[in-house]
């Protein structure tokens, strides 16, 4: 018990010497998390894409608001690091070579050609998780993810 | 995270009772401790649910009260969380190509599967499956 107890992280914040090799996984964990945060640039512009996308496709955000903010900055964040809006709702064995091929880039070939949309960014009225919007703001975006 | 990981599969393994006192659904961040972890579970007849999930999934976020509802719920029923950007080889390993996917496993082997935020879908299955060995 004594053992499994001593390789929690806090110890480690302890700075307790025995567990000399517990720095390599935090650094990389600090790497994941800078990774993960989208740019705001980027954020206004998958927000306003998915805006303008929802009214001329005629589908409607998801009536939590939390789950378009997720999409939204999943999206900014591929679009940082891949170039692409890669969907973020997908598995992917190479993003590079997927963003570069195009089907999953946001809105993704099921969208265009079926309104399809697995992310559940852009719903159809029929939905039962579609919600009576079409629009979101940078602060919703903001409000909806700050706790993750 | 790894605080997380460690105390929960800890108080999982003490438990000898089928009921966990404070069920909690674990993440793994390491393959090779997911590999363990299940390996250990593989000789018993417990129900294992895998969420699949990744961090900007947006439908994976709605689910994720639900499944720590239901592991509050399903006390007999293990819920494991794995993050696909994470631990890239068990997502491929399961074939998983979209997320939220959640996959039910019972002595090794995966006896059902279920993709996308279907909550009602994936109580009815967990039912089914816990159901077989009450």
């Amino acid at each position: 018990m004594r053992t499994l107890q001593a390789s929690t992280s806090y110890s480690v914040g302890f700075g307790i010497s025995s567990f000399a090799t517990f720095p390599k996984p935090s650094t990389r964990r600090c790497l994941t998390v800078a990774k993960m945060e989208p740019s705001e640039k980027s954020v206004e512009i998958m927000r306003k894409f998915s805006e303008q996308y929802a009214r001329r496709s005629g589908t409607y955000f998801c009536m939590d608001k939390g789950v378009t903010s997720v999409v939204i900055k999943g999206l900014a964040e591929h679009k940082d690091t891949l170039g692409a809006p890669l969907c973020p709702c997908r598995h992917y064995d190479d993003k590079a070579a997927e963003a570069q091929q195009g089907f999953w880039n946001c809105p993704c070939v099921p969208m265009r050609e079926r309104k399809e949309c697995h992310c559940m960014l852009f719903l159809t009225p029929d939905n039962d998780f579609a919600g009576e919007e079409q629009s979101i703001t940078l602060e919703e975006i903001k409000e909806s993810t700050a706790n993750m | 995270m790894g605080a997380n990981y460690s105390s929960t599969w800890h108080e999982a393994n003490l438990s000898t009772t089928p009921q966990i006192k404070r069920s909690q659904v674990i993440a793994f961040h390491s393959s090779a401790k997911w590999k363990l972890h299940f390996d250990s579970l593989k000789d018993t007849n417990k129900l294992v649910v895998i969420d699949f999930t990744a961090t900007w999934c947006g439908p994976c976020k709605y689910m994720e009260p639900v499944i720590n509802d239901f592991a509050a719920k399903y006390t007999d029923v293990e819920f494991v969380k794995i993050d696909v950007d994470e631990l890239a080889d068990v997502a491929q390993e399961y074939g998983v190509q979209a997320m939220p996917t959640f996959v039910l496993i019972k002595k090794g082997e995966v006896v059902d599967k279920i993709v996308g935020a279907d909550k009602d879908g994936l109580q009815k299955k967990i039912q089914k499956h816990r159901a077989i060995f009450i």
